[in-house]
């Protein structure tokens, strides 16, 4: 067990997780830490979706536990995880025809009793999250009616609507255009200083992610092959081994975190030194 | 399309909840207006008489006996449809769906002439219970069937899938009718979806069932809601989707069992209506189904009275329903066949 002052929050041990008789993920054990923002990357296809749809409760493993603050999320239900954790689907979908504001009100549903009326918390949350993602102007036009880059925005409003502690989220910046994607993860990295937030992003950019997170997990074939500040996780040799890239790691004149700099990408059989596929 | 414009949250709430008033206002005049309708001309006067001071007159026992109970059901009738069609279409994010459209209707009919025919139990408070459960039988079926191969449950397949059990049910109620016509003479109106010859108990002895129904689902709005907007969505936002599932199915069965149970299985409104309300309203709904239950009753209110005034035959509602019902199925169908795949 877990104490709950432990810097653990969110905790994987020894998962199997599969679909259909096929595993995705191999005895997979990872740690969240309270007030971290953890960035997850990998590879197509290497399990980074299937991993925080179950963090997040909603794929059982076939084998190994997931806690949150201790407690088995087995044992807890759809409310009392969603209270306490939202998380945001790659390619979420409602009907067109909702508005940003319905779809934002939606977050408040863990924290609603049945029969009660809408709260002065209840309508602070959704004013929040629409302030915080800029969605305020757009509140009252549907879905159908929004950008890519905006409609990704009313996603991340309806998480924060949530007011849970941790986020877990699939790919946020994938639809959105390059200062889109800065703007997003600035606000992320604002949650986690100011709101202290905890979240748990599938990113693709390793650059981006090595800016903005405080640690990198780096997943392929549904195994951590490597996990901790991004200093230490963007190496020439690891990004071989993961992504299949060739490249060279230099000194980022901005910011403390190396940049790496792809020049070509090699075929698996020659970069995968111990791949056993 | 609806109106990409902004329209202050306030407004659009003020709009509709007017909407909403408005519909319900138009309830109770055109319910005294059915009670003017028929063969004998009663001026519209007597019906207060009537409820008051009953004199047993030949004008007080038709108002009371026969077109009050007449128009009581076609309001029950009519909202209690429209109300399940809505959260049919909520629930399964499908546009066709519908209680006479996926055999919910039919598997209600069947079962209640069955427990007519062979336990011999008229009672209408016991009937009902046979109407519920044929009702979640039917259901199911279709849900199986409809499940079956590739995609799952899609529109199409569900639609197909509740109009080949509908006709199978409705032939196997068709037969018992005809092999039993002495004793069941007069459910063959009622078998078409009748509102003719009800009597005052027998709404008495239904409209619990109904009302509660229709509270139910009221109460339920917000989950049910929340359930449209899809099984992942809702449950990452922290809903028992099982559950919501199972609770949305029993507001059915209770709501298309009693409806069937009263008047018969008649078609179209739980289709055509919950549509008519998203028109007005959007895709909440919440206020889709808080619409559909005045607006079904008012359709159901007037096709059946309407017919009678208009052109002086007295039509199953059944049959009026479905005239008025075929060609939107066809325009829905025509309209939305891109998300029917």
């Amino acid at each position: 067990m877990t104490e709950p002052t432990s810097p653990v929050l969110l905790h994987a041990h020894d998962v199997t997780i599969g679909y259909h008789g096929r595993d995705i993920v191999n005895r997979l054990s990872i740690d969240i830490e309270r007030g971290q923002f953890t960035a997850l990357l990998g590879p197509n296809g290497c399990g980074k979706s299937t991993l925080l749809r179950a963090l997040a409760g909603l794929l059982a493993p076939k084998s190994g536990a997931i806690s949150l603050e201790g407690q088995p999320i087995a044992q807890l239900s759809r409310k009392q995880m969603a209270r306490r954790l939202s998380f945001l689907p790659q390619i979420p979908r409602a009907p067109d025809d909702i508005t940003v504001r319905d779809l934002v009100e939606q977050g408040r549903y863990p924290h609603r009793r049945a029969l009660a009326p809408w709260s002065a918390a209840d309508r602070a949350a959704c004013t929040e999250a629409l302030e915080l993602t800029h969605m305020v102007a757009l509140a009252e036009r549907p879905l159908a009616a929004l950008s890519g880059g905006q409609r990704q925005r009313a996603w991340l409003a309806m998480t924060l609507a949530q007011s849970a502690d941790i986020l877990l989220l699939d790919e946020p910046t994938t639809y959105l255009d390059m200062a889109h994607q800065l703007e997003l993860l600035a606000l992320l990295r604002r949650l986690v200083d100011e709101r202290g937030k905890t979240i748990l992003a599938v990113l693709h950019d390793i650059n981006q992610a090595g800016q903005f997170a405080d640690k990198l997990a780096l997943l392929s074939d549904g195994e951590i092959t490597s996990m901790g500040p991004p200093a230490d996780v963007i190496t020439a040799e690891v990004v071989r081994t993961v992504f299949h890239v060739e490249g060279m790691v230099l000194v980022n004149p901005m910011a403390p975190c190396p940049l790496f700099l792809p020049r070509t990408a090699v075929s698996s059989i020659d970069a995968a030194g111990d791949d056993t596929t | 399309m609806p109106n990409p414009d902004a329209v202050p949250p306030r407004h659009r709430k003020n709009r509709r909840a007017l909407g909403l008033v408005l519909l319900v206002a138009l309830v109770p005049p055109m319910a005294l207006w059915a009670l003017t309708v028929g063969n004998s001309q009663i001026a519209p006067g007597v019906w207060l008489d009537a409820l008051m001071r009953p004199d047993g007159s030949r004008e007080h026992i038709l108002l009371l006996d026969v077109r009050l109970p007449r128009m009581l059901a076609a309001l029950l009738v009519g909202a209690q449809l429209a109300v399940a069609g809505a959260i049919m279409q909520a629930v399964t994010a499908n546009p066709l769906a519908s209680p006479g459209l996926l055999g919910i209707n039919a598997g209600a009919a069947f079962a209640v002439v069955l427990a007519l025919a062979f336990t011999g139990i008229d009672a209408s408070s016991s009937l009902v219970w046979f109407a519920f459960g044929g009702a979640g039988v039917a259901g199911l079926c279709v849900y199986a069937l409809g499940s079956i191969g590739r995609g799952g449950a899609t529109p199409l397949k569900l639609a197909l899938a509740g109009a080949v059990l509908t006709a199978f049910l409705t032939s196997f109620t068709t037969s018992l009718l005809l092999l039993n016509q002495g004793t069941l003479d007069n459910l063959r109106l009622w078998a078409a979806g009748s509102l003719t010859g009800r009597s005052l108990s027998t709404v008495a002895e239904l409209a619990p069932y109904g009302l509660a129904g229709l509270a139910c689902a009221l109460a339920a709005a917000r989950p049910i809601m929340t359930l449209s907007l899809g099984a992942d969505l809702a449950s990452t936002v922290g809903q028992n989707v099982v559950r919501w599932r199972l609770l949305a199915g029993l507001l059915v069965m209770m709501l298309a069992g009693s409806a069937v149970a009263l008047a018969g299985p008649v078609g179209f409104v739980g289709l055509v209506v919950p549509h008519a309300a998203r028109l007005l309203v959007g895709a909440d709904y919440r206020w889709i189904m808080a619409y559909s239950a005045p607006l079904g009753a008012l359709l159901v209110l007037v096709a059946d009275t309407g017919i009678r005034a208009l052109a002086g035959i007295n039509l199953p509602v059944g049959i009026t329903m479905a005239l008025i019902g075929s060609p939107v199925f066809i325009a829905l169908a025509r309209r939305r066949s891109g998300m029917m795949r």
